[in-house]
């Protein structure tokens, strides 16, 4: 079967490096230490992806057709030639989505029974 | 950039295609990490980075591997329906088992560290030794087909050592091309090279112009020498500078070849630069410049008498034997031609031999060679024990893990697991831990050659060792980590895969009374952890003793109030006249400053590196039996010479300015060579003769001094005597000053004089007097560093070793203890006991340990200084150190049983 016919759905769950991989690519284009960067500062440092980690995630993701080397390039002072640029694709951005909601489900379970009082 | 050879050399861990299509991206990103890593914190953080990618990298590698393992079987299965044949099967297994590895080190995080930390050290320790004695003795210079180049020597003329060759000996030998295709000399030179803030000293050769093209290495940048380029005269002079001077000196500017630089004071033309790499022909000796013989003799006219007279043997002769030739047969031919030369010239090549070596066996001359293999030896056993200690340390910690892991094993043995499957997983995890151990160890390694060889030998030159990695110190480390992670691993493998099946499964191991075997042999493996580490820690213990001894040795002449500064006249002028009126007004500026109370000059000042010697023929006097000839150290000095270094005169005159080459030759001698030449001290007036057998100066004794240490401040006093620098070569001539107070300023007041009267004069070492004894006290320095580094590395892993024992037993028997403490023993009897029974284990390993140690200091004798190797002192302190940090090991879990509740105790199974 074709990745791109295939259901959001049946990716899930994303393994977690996986979709702070889909979340960062959510917001642009980016490169594979941007990636990790960025994943670092917005969880303040309790996320750390290694590099091999990174790539291996990438790559699967690649295959599973939502993430896509970019062949857009940012503005030319910013650009670094030697770099390849990772962009999500539709289908990506639609497993994300559900991916995200998968869990806004648990959390809401997780309210009904008293788990999250006081957040 | 050294990160990125390593982080390429991890990659190779991963897959070949998934490297092929994200490794150059990778590689990128891990270097922007390393560099963010590197700008914003320290060495430790850096460490802990590489830690990190190292578990990174085996966490991601391995399942990517059994990722496309499994689509490639998968597409196999698509394709034609196939058996797996038995060998995917064993590699089906290995994957299987690597898998495992990693996911049961992964529970045990606190396990992993301490293994791979105890490994790395280890091997670290290993790979660093091994690296640097690779660089010194094993790697090859880069020469094409070096398997038939050859090193030819001449004798002394006692037929046996070999030395270097003469330059007329050298064109008669290379005049026999049915013996080689080619042949060259080159000669080790210092020259002055006049930069835009004075001149400094540089190392450089002098050599055949066609040097190069007969060792095939080709130029980096411009040309080689012409062959007329040999002859003098014929051509202005030429250079070409090494690879790396043309990169420091020069910023790597392609307009270089035909520019001009001043060496010697004379204007010199670039014609060329070396290939990336290659710093000349002699290994720890960078050179930056290379000359032909006739440009070597335009910037230094001294060089023509060199290479006229036979007697100057002073070059190292390469040469590429013939198709067909073997050494042996050029070694016999050459010495029929030695036979025939020493006929000719009987003065100069009497009873010389040739001797031929292949040049991968000679590094910098046999001689020196056959000093370096003991010493490289000596230091790989040393850190080989470390790693053996380290080794089964690990081994102990298995075992620990065995124990716990006796029920899993049982359970799969019970279920129908084969023996050797079981022996073939554990085997896997100890591999595994020692390849990551190693690959920590490789890391280590390349920091600690590097603070190994930042310790830089006192001498003239600088010493540059090419640590950089290559594929010895990369196979070595892998078949380390292999064969160690093997080898810890066997035995507790061996073990652990035989438990008694029904006791473990019940859960019954931890009732009283159960003497496993398991503890004898985690014992065994203490005891010689402590005697291994014993025997390293007394060595370190008799090189620290034998240190001390040495510096408060009083040398015989005055140290704290007198500095120094040696000058190289020898390259900047043409004749001793000039060369003695520089030194002359150099003396005479300095005497005028004030707080300098005395100035003098000597050619070799006592306790500077290597030996200055004279044979010594005295009328009536035979040399002792088994020698040709007596011989004694000397040195020439000034007047005032004896009053400045304030070395007292016991009998006669000092020297004087009318001593020169115009009277009768004089000499002083001193107390010792008194005594054992003529059995007395009152010898003025008598004469000797001083050289060698065929050249001799006739020479009248005018004083007695008292002794100095010459060689080392360890030595007996020795034969030296000194004659008046009037009567000798000023080439290489040290100025000596005694201050009024602190010397620390007049090295730089001399420096400073120098330069104004020629800036052109290169210095060769400045310094204080005691800066200048230091240098004798290099070696045995670096030897206590490195072995009580070494050994207190030991110590320390013996101790987590003895630690781990007694926690365990202590661990195996709380019930035990429980029932002790509630039958009423105090907290402190069983303390006691439990710390004696460490003890003994400790005093078993001393016992061992001492007496190894009693054989292996055996050959290192002749290195310590006023220390017996049975030296009590040193035995008791260092049995001593080692007791008391025993006792501690054992003292921490001992306490922690002893305080536990007995209620709790009794309870726990």
């Amino acid at each position: 079967m074709n990745a791109k016919d295939r259901n959001p759905e049946s990716f899930l769950p994303l393994r977690p490096v996986e979709f702070e991989i889909l979340l960062v690519l959510a917001g642009g284009d980016h490169h594979g230490y941007a990636i990790i960067q960025q994943t670092e500062e917005r969880t303040a440092g309790r996320i750390r992806i290694e590099t091999g980690t990174l790539y291996r995630a990438l790559r699967r993701l690649t295959s599973d057709g939502l993430v896509k080397p970019s062949p857009k390039r940012p503005a030319p002072d910013l650009d670094d030639e030697r770099r390849r640029y990772f962009s999500i694709t539709a289908l990506g951005r639609k497993v994300a989505a559900a991916e995200a909601s998968r869990m806004a489900g648990l959390v809401d379970a997780a309210r009904a029974r008293s788990l999250m009082t006081g957040v | 950039m050294l990160a990125r050879r390593v982080y390429r050399l991890l990659l190779l861990a991963y897959p070949a295609d998934f490297r092929a299509a994200v490794g150059s991206d990778m590689e990128d990103t891990f270097l922007d990490r390393y560099r963010a890593v590197r700008s914003n914190s320290g060495l430790l953080r850096a460490v802990w980075f590489w830690c990190r990618t190292l578990w990174d990298t085996a966490a991601s590698a391995i399942p990517e591997h059994k990722e496309q393992r499994r689509m490639k079987s998968r597409e196999r299965r698509l394709m034609r329906r196939t058996h797996s044949t038995r060998g995917l099967a064993v590699i089906g297994n290995f994957w299987q088992d690597l898998g495992y590895s990693v996911r049961k080190l992964r529970k045990s995080p606190g396990f992993a560290a301490i293994a791979i930390t105890i490994m790395g050290l280890g091997i670290g320790a290993n790979t660093a030794i091994f690296s640097i004695v690779s660089a010194v003795l094993f790697r090859p210079l880069p020469y094409e087909n070096p398997s038939n180049i050859v090193r030819v020597f001449t004798s002394d003329s006692d037929g046996r050592t070999p030395g270097a060759v003469s330059y007329l000996d050298f064109v008669d030998y290379r005049a026999r091309t049915d013996l080689f295709s080619g042949a060259v000399a080159f000669e080790n030179v210092f020259l002055s090279l006049t930069g835009s803030d004075g001149s400094e000293v540089t190392m450089g050769e002098y050599l055949c112009a066609d040097f190069f093209s007969v060792l095939g290495v080709q130029p980096g940048l411009g040309r080689w020498f012409t062959p007329e380029e040999d002859e003098p005269g014929v051509s202005t002079p030429v250079v070409m500078m090494a690879y790396d001077t043309w990169q420091r000196r020069h910023g790597g500017d392609r307009n270089i070849i035909g520019s001009t630089i001043r060496l010697n004071g004379r204007v010199v033309t670039v014609v060329g630069v070396g290939p990336e790499g290659y710093a000349g022909s002699t290994v720890g000796i960078t050179s930056e410049y290379w000359l032909p013989w006739g440009s070597a003799v335009q910037i230094e006219p001294d060089e023509v008498d060199q290479l006229e007279g036979r007697a100057n043997r002073s070059l190292m002769m390469v040469a590429r034997l013939a198709p067909s030739v073997t050494l042996d047969q050029a070694e016999a031919a050459l010495n029929v031609l030695a036979g025939r030369l020493a006929e000719e010239y009987p003065q100069t090549n009497e009873n010389r031999t040739v001797s031929i070596f292949p040049s991968n066996r000679v590094r910098l001359h046999p001689i020196i060679d056959s000093a370096l293999y003991p010493i490289a030896g000596l230091l790989m056993v040393v850190v080989g024990l470390v790693l053996l200690v380290a080794c089964s340390n690990i081994a102990n910690l298995l075992l620990v893990r065995a124990a716990s892991r006796r029920k899993e094993v049982a359970i799969r043995l019970a279920i129908g697991a084969r023996r050797s499957r079981l022996i073939s997983q554990l085997l896997t995890e100890s591999t595994l831990l020692g390849i990551i151990g190693g690959a920590t160890g490789l890391l280590l390694a390349l920091w600690f050659a590097r603070f190994i060889v930042s310790f830089k030998p006192p001498l003239p030159f600088p010493v540059v060792i090419d640590l950089s990695l290559d594929w010895r110190v990369l196979a070595f480390t892998v078949a380390l980590s292999v064969v160690t992670g093997m080898l810890f691993g066997l035995a507790p493998a061996l073990k652990a895969s035989r438990p008694d099946l029904v006791p473990t499964l019940k859960d019954e191991t931890h009732s009283l009374g159960i003497e496993n075997r398991r503890l004898s042999m985690r014992n065994l493996l203490v005891v010689s952890q402590v005697a291994v580490s014993l025997v390293l820690l007394v060595g370190a213990g008799l090189f620290v003793r034998s240190l001390i001894n040495s510096q408060v040795v009083d040398p015989g002449f005055e140290t704290e109030r007198t500095a120094m500064a040696t000058f190289n006249t020898d390259v900047v002028y043409d004749n001793d006249v000039e060369a003695r009126a520089f030194l002359d007004r150099l003396v005479e500026k300095l005497k005028s400053h004030p707080g300098v109370q005395a100035v003098a000059l000597s050619d070799r000042l006592p306790l500077s590196i290597g030996a200055q010697i004279n044979g010594v023929f005295i009328e009536g006097v035979d040399p002792p039996v088994g020698e040709d000839e007596l011989s004694a150290d000397f040195a020439s000095a000034s007047s005032g010479f004896f009053d400045t270094m304030e070395i007292p005169i016991l009998r006669g005159r000092e020297f004087s300015d009318a001593d020169n080459r115009d009277s009768p030759s004089v000499a002083i001698i001193s107390a010792t060579m008194a005594r054992r030449f003529w059995g007395t001290e009152d010898v003025v007036g008598r004469r000797f003769r001083r050289g060698n057998r065929t050249n001799q100066v006739d020479t009248e004794i005018v004083g007695v001094a008292q002794d100095v240490k010459v060689r080392s401040l360890g030595e007996s006093p020795r034969p030296y005597f000194y004659v008046p620098t009037g009567q000798d070569n000023p080439f290489v001539t040290s100025v000596v000053v005694r201050s009024s107070g602190d010397p620390s300023a007049m090295p730089s007041l001399i420096v400073r004089e120098a330069r104004e009267l020629n800036g052109n004069v290169p210095v060769m070492e400045s310094g204080t007097m005691t800066e200048h004894v230091g240098i004798v006290l290099f070696a045995p320095r670096m030897g206590a560093v490195l072995l009580l580094g070494f050994g207190i590395l030991a110590m320390v892993l013996a101790s987590l070793g003895l630690y781990g024992v007694v926690a365990f037993s202590v661990a195996q028997r709380t019930r035990e203890l429980g029932v002790r403490l509630a039958l009423g023993a105090s907290q402190s009897q069983v303390v006691k006991m439990v710390v004696r029974e460490g003890l003994a284990l400790v005093a078993v390993g001393a016992v061992v340990g001492l007496g190894l140690s009693a054989l292996a200091m055996r050959p290192v004798v002749t290195l310590l200084n006023g220390v017996s190797p049975s030296d009590p002192a040193t035995l008791g302190t260092v049995s001593l150190l080692l007791v008391v940090v025993a006792a501690l090991a054992s003292y921490i879990p001992a306490r922690r049983a002893a305080r536990s509740d007995p209620m709790v105790a009794l309870r726990a199974d």
